[in-house]
């Protein structure tokens, strides 16, 4: 209701002098509020964030790597690490020197340097194969082999990125929508350390033959403990973040991240605990297994998700979510069936047939919270589609609801026994598992940080251009690994169903759908560079400063006299203005 | 020993999440927040960015897409 008045206020013309000062003074207090808030939020976020980006870098070369092994079995990773390395050394002084350069604007800067490094290893390439005649390494080691790079691939993705990029939304939304700034920061960058050696001895350790074979379970049994340390303090902080709330109302995003913070230390503790370290013997373990797996995507990725969107979409274009109502529904429908939903990844398994049919139900069930948030976040944009254009945030985080929709409709189906006896154990399963990760968390994710950076620094994002590059590489990317794998997996579905078809002739039918997919997969990683360029030009404060909160200072009288007389710049734009 | 801790485990979640579900969903009635959905999806706007104001944009983007007012929206169904 008080925002309503202060629109009407803002718009009316007759409206008297008092209540002017009035609005402005309680404009005024809130833009401080907010930056305040967010500048407690900027160390700790940006920290989570910036090993989040570090890891989804490495995800997508192992990512890359596994999609190229499928087609190309003896394929080297040396042979990338290489020309990574050499390109590097063979353009680094030409960059040097284009950055340098006073006459060239920064998007030009940036494209001189990618041609300059694309140019160094087109050079490498034709000197170490026809110059030099060096044949390129046809054995690359155990720690290469397909087995060791997905696992590798997986676990940064889910908790490399995944978990990061989630823990660095929440620790800005959180604050933001209890509107109270950010407590324990220095705990949250000590959690976050810790994680990332974590993460660090998990690679090593699985590249090292280490693994423990137990899908999302992966790293060797020493990382566990630093992961639950890590999720304990930021649960932690999450519990005494709401008791020290000063918003009286719990925001359906909050609900959505304190229910994440709630589920995902207990979930992992548990799941470590008897998968790993005391593991439940025979197919028990399976179910175990995926209990796990499947409640780390739906009760931990995304509710986090779903609820940044809740957030960013209303946010961006200024227009509450369509039905609030229907929010709430979404959310405690979610909690209650998700959980159930692990088993349909056992369908056919050796496992009491009843615990599928449970599954399949809660799965089906899904439908209500999916329904529930799609119409929500559909017809909250509807006549606001025109914002796509301009908003960098709402193209990724849009993207991503649409995705969700789309994803969470097709897993329901893909529960059906009926549909898992083609579906199941081909690529079709492996497109849908992309689409959700990445096309719906990661895009909202992506959407979430264009939005949340320059509020945490105070800087803009330094190249349009380049923010451009990544949202089409990404979602072109994802669309082509989503397409080409489905086609390949429902078709060898049914090729594997018939006992006459030769099973070598159904591989060779994969293959052009294989390489599409390392296409699609180049094409996502590419973006992921774009996207860590943009990231570290706005850590090193390259690009314009913000107008806005940022700057913002108390007003002096002349600044509220001048608006009143008839200027419609907020307190923040007056203030600048004045400097 | 190791059934015993699965089973532990697995029951315990039940009435540990269950539970955890129950008593938060009771909590939100009492505290009211099921009351006022008009109100409450509103709380995320504020006297600075309020309803109508659009909040992002391109960096290169010209300004006159970066606020945009409208009171119509104000009236704007919950």
């Amino acid at each position: 209701m008080a925002a309503s008045t202060v629109v009407n206020g803002l718009t009316s013309p007759n409206v008297s002098n008092a209540d002017a000062g009035a609005l402005a003074e309680e404009q005024c207090r809130a833009a401080k509020e907010r930056a305040a808030i967010d500048s407690a939020s900027r160390l700790p976020a940006l920290a989570w964030l910036a090993g989040a980006t570090f890891w989804l870098l490495w995800a997508s070369f192992f990512g890359l790597v596994t999609s190229i092994k499928m087609h190309i079995p003896w394929f080297d990773v040396r042979v990338i690490m290489e020309l990574g390395i050499i390109s590097t050394l063979l353009s680094v002084p030409l960059m040097v020197l284009i950055a340098r350069s006073k006459n060239l604007s920064l998007d030009a800067k940036i494209g001189f340097c990618t041609f300059a490094f694309v140019a160094a290893a087109a050079l490498w390439l034709v000197l170490r194969t026809w110059v030099f005649d060096i044949r390129w390494s046809e054995h690359g080691g155990a720690w290469q082999t397909f087995g060791r790079t997905r696992m590798t691939h997986l676990s940064l993705i889910g908790y490399g990125w995944g978990t990061q990029a989630g823990i660095a939304g929440i620790l800005w939304l959180v604050p933001r929508l209890s509107r109270t700034p950010l407590i324990y920061p220095n705990a949250l960058i000590a959690a976050a350390a810790i994680w990332n050696v974590g993460i660090f001895a998990g690679v090593i350790g699985i590249l090292a033959g280490l693994g423990t074979s137990v899908e999302w379970l992966d790293f060797p049994p020493f990382v566990p403990p630093f992961l639950i340390v890590s999720l304990a303090i930021v649960a932690a902080w999450g519990i005494v973040t709401f008791t020290r709330r000063q918003e009286s109302h719990v925001y359906v995003t909050l609900w959505y991240c304190f229910g994440a913070m709630f589920w995902m230390p207990w979930l992992y503790t548990v799941a470590v605990i008897i998968n790993i370290y005391s593991p439940a013997t025979g197919v028990v373990q399976s179910a175990c297994n995926w209990w796990f797996a499947h409640n780390v995507l739906g009760l931990w990725l995304t509710p986090i998700g779903v609820g940044a969107a809740y957030y960013i979409i209303p946010k961006v274009i200024g227009r509450p979510v369509y039905s609030y109502y229907l929010s709430i529904i979404g959310f405690w429908s979610l909690a209650l069936f998700y959980s159930w939903a692990g088993m349909h990844h056992l369908i056919g398994g050796p496992i009491p047939p009843w615990m599928v049919s449970a599954s399949t139900v809660g799965s089906m069930m899904m439908f209500i919270p999916v329904i529930a948030v799609g119409v929500n976040h559909h017809m909250t944009m509807l006549g606001h589609m025109g914002q796509l254009r301009y908003s960098p945030s709402l193209r990724f985080v849009v993207f991503g609801a649409i995705t969700y929709t789309a994803v969470s409709a097709q897993g329901a189906i893909e529960a059906l026994r009926e549909f898992s006896e083609v579906a199941h154990f081909t690529n079709y399963t492996v497109g849908h598992a992309h689409l959700g990760a990445y096309g719906f968390f990661t895009m909202i994710m992506f959407g979430v940080f264009y939005y949340m950076v320059p509020r945490l620094t105070g800087q803009e994002w330094a190249s349009s251009r380049l923010i451009r590059l990544h949202f089409w590489l990404c979602s072109v990317g994802i669309v082509i690994y989503f397409t080409s794998l489905s086609i390949s997996g429902w078709f060898e579905g049914r090729q594997m169903n018939n006992p006459d078809y030769p099973f070598i002739q159904k591989m060779s039918n994969e293959l052009p759908w294989l390489i599409c997919r390392s296409i699609g997969g180049a094409m996502m990683s590419l973006g992921h560079v774009a996207w860590a360029i943009l990231f570290v030009l706005n850590i090193c404060g390259v690009g314009s400063r913000r107008e806005g909160p940022t700057f913002f200072r108390e007003k002096t009288s002349a600044e509220v006299e001048a608006e009143l007389n008839g200027s419609t710049a907020t307190p923040a734009e007056v203030a600048l203005a004045s400097r | 020993m190791a059934d015993f801790i699965v089973y532990a485990t697995v029951l315990g979640s039940i009435v540990f999440f269950g539970g955890a579900a129950i008593l938060a969903m009771a909590w939100s009635f009492r505290n009211g927040q099921f009351e006022n959905f008009h109100k409450s999806s509103r709380s995320i706007f504020d006297a600075d960015e309020p309803v109508g104001r659009v909040t992002d944009r391109f960096p290169d983007a010209p300004r006159s897409h970066g606020t945009k007012n409208s009171s119509s929206e104000a009236s704007h169904r919950s």
